[in-house]
């Protein structure tokens, strides 16, 4: 009777989860094998792939060592650490500043001294941004920010009854600026972000046991003390993981950029539109966008995208696999 | 005196904060107010100068979104979003519970390794297999169809991490051994008892999942080829594209059109999703 049981509930258990793995090795580790395969061949989309090995890999590396000799300036291009860079000239700033906003919101919303209220109400709107369609969002930001009749540009010139003909009759062209441009795109990631981190290491402060901060004010520690000895050494699992979730999600930006390069009305183009390509839109031009399309070699890039991606979560791994260890050993 | 003068200090931090998360909440809700203003307002009214007032041309600027583009339709782009967004998210959350169910209360071969790769996958970016899913649907004859966004729904990894959790805290073991003694079988348990205990764990992935299918760009925009299959956010970058410095009451109008069910979502589900972003992130 009891082995009879035990039999029929491996086979059940087992049955229960087919559908989950049909779909997944169909729909997601068929494809990605497919696509490792893709990035060993030549293939345009039409006539059939042609092997080749790792030569899309070989070529990636040696352009990364032209980049780091700076050997790319004679002959190597190296487009896609041009793009490596471009996607961390938008990641670096975003991450700091949302990093630093989310703080500082996070400590004084679970302050005790200051009881701040309506902290509810904030945290929500501060998280809306965050659920807006990122496509329509571009959108909304390149008309806002249009030359000619953008809100922002309106409100810079003051109205047009007052100073006909503008005060800068030609506009501030945004979009002819290429370091201007990734700084937006870096606020509008902030802008879309910070408030989900505030969420997150809200809940990470007040995970963090009361008697630690008590202890602390009975040996004298002041605020900026105990933030420092306590809460940021604690928070840095929760941090890690903002960070991580935020380098996945960064590396592989491509709704806002692609908007701004394809919508600007015809604005972008030259230096703005390289500053803001990115390695997905990168991919993306080497391979759907074009009518030359190389999809053996944008696999290859899609690979190395997700190395660099890897690279940083095993790192965030590491991390809390040393933390629960550490646990473990308080116990 | 010098307790009053701490309580000052106090109330002016105070008071600077508040100034501060005004600021910030402006900054949070000042382009989607533009955005509702400037959709009522015709084109020339949006060209002569900034208002804070609601214009009286929605009915105009709608029409401009009905009509202008006779081959790409807005609502058709708004329903094909609706489908896609419904189709997945009921796909990922009735197959996200099953496999947590299964992974929470029975023993299995190779359970062990299953769940691993499940772990390992919420790593992986989707993006990652894009060439060779195209290549895969383009053999199955789905490209360009409503099924090539829906189909990896199918596999929600990160849905059966987080249920399977919820449900270990939720459900105790042994009503699941009191059913299975009284005869009941293994889907009857799961419809009857699991589902119905898992519910508000599985509402809160549920709404998480809509709006991230709502919003998806990238998958669409490659899969998508014919107008009338475009998903919303594809219709929006078509729409302003075909509008652009013609009709910036319609664009507005459009975007705003866009977002409202994400609105309508978020102004009844707000605590649901809060919950979804704290408990996603802190793995106890």
């Amino acid at each position: 009777m009891n082995k009879l049981m035990k039999a029929e509930k491996s086979y059940i258990g087992l049955i229960l989860v087919i559908p989950f793995f049909f779909f997944f090795i169909a729909f997601i580790l068929y494809p990605i094998i497919y696509t490792f395969y893709l990035s060993l061949t030549k293939w345009d989309g039409y006539q059939d792939p042609q092997f080749i090995g790792f030569h899309h890999y070989i070529r990636l590396f040696n352009e990364l060592g032209a980049r780091i000799t700076g050997a790319d300036k004679i002959d190597i291009p190296g487009e896609f650490w041009l793009t490596f860079i471009n996607t961390w000239r938008i990641w670096l700033p975003n991450i700091i500043m949302q990093l630093s906003l989310a703080m500082f919101l996070a400590v004084i919303f679970t302050n005790t001294r200051l009881k701040l209220r309506g902290i509810n109400f904030f945290r929500a709107v501060f998280y809306f941004p965050n659920l807006v369609t990122t496509a329509s969002l571009g959108v909304l930001i390149v008309v806002l920010l249009n030359w000619q009749h953008g809100v922002i540009n309106q409100i810079l010139h003051g109205p047009a009854s007052a100073f006909p003909g503008g005060m800068y009759p030609s506009g501030f062209n945004i979009f002819t600026k290429p370091f201007a441009l990734s700084f937006v795109v870096s606020l509008v990631q902030t802008w879309q972000s910070f408030g989900v981190s505030t969420i997150i290491i809200i809940s990470g402060i007040q995970g963090i046991p009361k008697t630690y901060y008590e202890a602390a004010g009975l040996d004298g520690a002041s605020t900026r003390q105990a933030f420092f000895k306590i809460t940021l050494p604690l928070l840095r699992p929760v941090l890690t993981f903002i960070i991580v979730t935020s380098i996945i999600g960064g590396m592989q930006i491509f709704d806002i950029p692609y908007i701004f390069q394809d919508s600007g009305g015809g604005f972008i183009t030259g230096e703005t539109q390289k500053a803001l390509t990115t390695m997905m839109l990168h991919i993306y031009s080497r391979s759907f966008g074009s009518t030359n399309s190389q999809f053996g070699y944008a696999s290859a890039a899609s690979y190395m995208l997700f190395l660099i991606i890897a690279i940083s979560s095993v790192i965030y791994l590491m991390l809390i696999i040393r933390r629960s260890r550490g646990e473990e050993q308080w116990r | 005196m010098a307790i009053s003068m701490a309580k000052l200090r106090l109330q002016l931090t105070r008071n600077l904060l508040y100034f501060v998360l005004v600021i910030l909440t402006i900054a949070c809700v000042i382009p989607f107010y533009m955005m509702v203003i400037n959709g009522t307002r015709s084109t020339q009214e949006i060209n002569t100068g900034v208002t804070l007032i609601p214009g009286s041309n929605v009915i105009s600027n709608l029409e401009v979104i009905l009509t202008i583009t006779s081959h790409i339709n807005f609502f058709m782009g708004f329903l094909n979003s609706a489908i896609v967004a419904v189709s997945a998210t009921a796909l990922s959350c009735y197959i996200g519970a099953l496999t947590a169910f299964s992974f929470a209360f029975y023993e299995f071969p190779l359970k062990k390794i299953l769940f691993a790769i499940i772990l390992a996958s919420i790593m992986i970016p989707p993006q990652l297999g894009i060439f060779g899913y195209f290549d895969l649907m383009l053999h199955l004859n789905l490209l360009d169809t409503l099924w090539s966004l829906i189909l990896p729904a199918g596999a929600p990894a990160f849905i059966v991490f987080f249920l399977c959790q919820y449900t270990k805290s939720v459900l105790p073991r042994y009503i699941i051994e009191a059913a299975r003694i009284d005869g009941a079988r293994v889907m009857t348990i799961f419809h009857r008892i699991a589902l119905p205990i898992m519910s508000p764990g599985i509402a809160i992935m549920a709404i998480l999942g809509f709006i991230f299918t709502w919003n998806s760009y990238f998958f669409p925009l490659i899969m998508l080829t014919s107008p009338e299959n475009y998903t919303l956010p594809l219709m929006m970058f078509h729409l302003n594209s075909a509008l652009f410095a013609r009709d910036s009451g319609a664009i507005y109008l459009a975007i705003g059109l866009s977002i409202l069910p994400i609105l309508v979502m978020f102004a009844f589900f707000q605590k649901f999703l809060i919950a979804g972003v704290t408990t996603g992130s802190l793995k106890e």
